[in-house]
């Protein structure tokens, strides 16, 4: 099912023409053009200060995702695909390229003892509260290792 | 590359890096457990995956003309 249904109506487009929907703001919620219209506990309302676009389903993508190689050591670091963490970052997977070694992901407090185990070539996901920000710590178990990470 | 690291009271220490000195429109932020000296620690790391994954953003070295020495 669709996370909502836009009746016929002009989309907003960037300088090339080009439809695009905007990133969700710190809140979760979309601003788009006051033209459009959404359906609010089953009416149709037009999108305005008060009543702004929902984001209600994580599985879609509207925003291009942040791809990258980490290398992880036995500091435990926060993990991420870019320079810092994506703004309003919805998903998070991280693979472990090493073919040996496990590492351990978790909150700051992670240990090669207490974090979740990320075994050689698995992959583990994590979904957010795009409105929150929730860093996640990587530490290997042993020397340093790749992972392959990207966030939506 | 320039840096700046900031204890936090949580037992985390974040790590702020900047490229502009290099010409290079690139920032980074992270955070380590630990104090300043892990922080430190793990920054030549942070720098090199920063590297690696925007390498596009940084110039190559000029290659030495053909005929010109090689010091």
């Amino acid at each position: 099912m669709p996370a909502f249904d836009l009746p016929v109506l002009p989309i907003p487009t960037d300088v090339n023409g080009v439809p695009h929907i905007t990133s969700p703001d710190d809140i979760g919620k979309l601003t788009v053009a006051s033209s459009q219209w959404f359906k609010k506990s089953g009416l149709w309302v037009p999108v305005s200060a008060a009543d702004r676009l929902p984001v209600d389903s994580l599985e879609k993508v509207i925003d291009g995702p942040v791809t990258g190689i980490k290398t992880v050591t036995a500091t435990a670091a926060e993990i991420f695909a870019g320079g810092s963490v994506k703004a309003s970052r919805r998903k998070l997977i991280v693979k472990n390229e090493s073919r040996t070694m496990r590492f351990r992901v978790g909150k700051s407090n992670v240990t090669q003892q207490n974090g979740f185990p990320v075994e050689p070539g698995a992959v583990v996901g994590f979904e957010f509260d795009p409105a929150v920000a929730v860093p996640i710590y990587a530490i290997s178990e042993g020397a340093n290792l790749e992972a392959s990470v990207m966030e939506i | 590359m320039t840096h700046n690291v900031t204890v936090n009271a949580d037992g985390t220490t974040a790590i702020q890096v900047d490229f502009a000195d290099e010409g290079v429109n690139l920032q980074g932020q992270t955070s380590v457990k630990g104090d300043e000296s892990a922080a430190l620690a793990y920054l030549p790391t942070f720098e090199a995956d920063l590297r690696r994954n925007n390498a596009e953003l940084f110039p190559l070295p000029e290659a030495p003309e053909i005929g010109e020495e090689i010091e």
